[in-house]
């Protein structure tokens, strides 16, 4: 693989703000790179824009200024209707929280993603009990834990988590 | 994080993580510092811990 072809999200002069007249100004400028098959950490302290700059590169937040591609795409040119489509085929969230629906089993929230895919409820049950077995969390019940929570964003098997 | 960085981690897909908690750095391969708006320093971690 060429190395330009591994990078599967790049950031470039990206600048966010929020607000006017005394406006903050969250990211000033960042070059950032991820590359496929690796597990890449942002760190610093509290406010520094970490989280800012993971909404700007999924889509959440626009940037004010720079470019933001994924897998070559700017994903922030397309229309509305076709963002949302990218997203939900390319990147995968897992949240701090848990963001689960308590109405429902284990297997029913890891396959949400795949029943707004289009996928038959039956089928996409199916396979998040089978990704369930595979990572040894067997759920019969209405209970969940943190891991359970993290199978929605893997199950649709997005190229950016 | 053990279970993200085991099954996560592919090599069709890239997988960024957000936190403070310098607790699981050693899981990162690439770690981007952040200061104030901006990346003030990235770094490759030649020893990140792998579970199975």
């Amino acid at each position: 693989m060429q190395e330009n072809q591994s990078i599967a999200i790049s950031c470039r002069g990206v600048h966010k703000h929020f607000g006017d007249g005394t406006r903050v100004q969250a990211l000033r400028g960042v070059d950032f790179e991820a590359r496929l098959g690796e597990l890449t950490f942002i760190v610093g302290p509290s406010g520094c824009g970490k989280t800012t700059l993971l909404s700007v590169i999924t889509g959440l937040l626009d940037p004010s200024d720079g470019e933001v591609e994924l897998f070559g795409s700017n994903a922030g040119r397309l229309p509305a209707n076709q963002r949302i489509l990218f997203r939900r085929e390319n990147i995968g969230f897992v949240f701090q929280q848990f963001n689960l629906l308590p109405a429902l089993t284990a297997a029913e929230n890891a396959a949400v993603p795949l029943i707004a895919a289009g996928m038959k409820r039956t089928e996409a049950v199916d396979r998040a009990k089978a990704l369930l077995d595979q990572l040894g969390l067997r759920f019969t019940s209405r209970g969940w834990s943190s891991a359970t929570s993290r199978l929605p964003r893997l199950i649709t098997r997005p190229g950016t988590l | 994080m053990k279970l993200v960085a085991a099954n996560a981690v592919h090599p069709d897909r890239a997988a960024v993580v957000v936190t403070h908690d310098s607790r699981v750095f050693h899981f990162a391969d690439v770690i981007a510092h952040m200061d104030d708006g901006r990346i003030v320093k990235t770094e490759r971690n030649g020893k990140r811990e792998i579970q199975s």
